[in-house]
């Protein structure tokens, strides 16, 4: 069987960790409207900015060529000056601690005439867990670089929907998915 | 990631309807087959073709119509393009289109994806005729 993994290397996973107890500050992004949604993601918090966007890599695992979305995480404020200028800015839930981050790490599965064939594992969603309620960033589609933000007046890893997607049941070809809601700290731990 | 972004916005619709209106002009345009999706049955299930004599600029001529009042964004120098359009109800997905210059099979492809209870969600590739 065929396995695929897109998710987080280490070092975005320790970038992600390195903002856990401090303070949210904003989210920003050069091009990004009032429903919060685009290709990057500025974070702000009082100790560093990360940059959250998605791009697409092509794999063949389906039995053709597709483009798959990923997300992926680096340090970065380049864009904020502007994203602050224009407007594009956002303070909700501004000076709350950042409490805990969850990656939402979605895996679906194929069987090709009865038989397991592929399994891809991916990160959908990065779920920060404020003092005051949740801020969830997401991907929109498994294979378009669409990503979202939204924030919550409580912690809701449950409540992340699933990316739309192209995988398609066929006579042939079933599909099954699953779901995992997964700490930082536990993905780094398990990784030493 | 890229060379560059860029962006800008088309004020008026910038919702998922008028999206749903912007495919609905360009099926007029393109003609439709399965679903109602524009163009021809690809391979795949989520596939649709165009064969046009310049399939660059049918593809941009496409992704203009589609993203017609949408916030729309660019990098690589314009080889991809986005537009979003906000959606109708909280906590629904955004709509969007996406332009691609290269898609995986050499030719331009535009993705689809609209929102809410008719939603739907698919690729165009556009190929050259022979």
């Amino acid at each position: 069987m065929t396995l695929i993994l897109d998710t987080l290397r280490r070092p975005e996973l320790e970038l992600l960790a390195s903002i856990e107890g401090f303070s949210l500050d904003s989210i920003a992004g050069a091009e990004l409207p009032d429903f919060l949604g685009g290709w990057e993601i500025l974070v702000v918090t009082d100790h560093r900015t990360l940059r959250i966007w998605s791009d697409v890599e092509e794999h063949d695992f389906e039995g053709f060529k597709e483009q798959y979305s990923r997300l992926f995480v680096a340090q970065s404020d380049e864009g904020l000056e502007e994203a602050t200028q224009k407007g594009n800015r956002y303070y909700f839930h501004s000076g709350e601690r950042i409490d805990r981050i969850d990656l939402i790490r979605d895996t679906v599965r194929a069987e090709v005439m009865g038989f397991p064939t592929w399994e891809y594992v991916s990160d959908v969603a990065i779920v920060f867990s404020l003092s005051g309620g949740s801020l969830a960033i997401r991907r929109e589609h498994m294979n378009l670089e669409v990503i979202s933000a939204s924030f919550s007046d409580t912690a809701r890893t449950a409540e992340i929907p699933s990316p739309t997607s192209y995988f398609t049941d066929t006579i042939d070809t079933q599909h099954s998915f699953e779901r995992l809601a997964i700490p930082i700290a536990t993905l780094l731990r398990a990784a030493d | 990631m890229g060379s560059g972004y860029g962006g800008g916005y088309a004020p008026g619709r910038s919702s998922t309807r008028g999206l749903k209106e912007n495919h609905d002009q360009a099926a007029r345009l393109f003609g439709t087959s399965r679903h109602g999706w524009l163009g021809q049955p690809g391979r795949q299930a989520h596939v649709q073709v165009i064969r046009t004599a310049n399939p660059e600029q049918t593809a941009n001529a496409a992704f203009n119509l589609l993203s017609q009042g949408g916030q729309i964004m660019w990098r690589d120098s314009g080889r991809v393009k986005l537009a979003l359009f906000a959606p109708e109800t909280s906590g629904e997905d955004m709509s969007a289109v996406t332009y691609r210059q290269i898609s995986r099979m050499g030719d331009p492809a535009v993705d689809i994806k609209i929102t809410g209870p008719d939603g739907f969600s698919y690729k165009i590739h556009f190929e050259r005729e022979r």
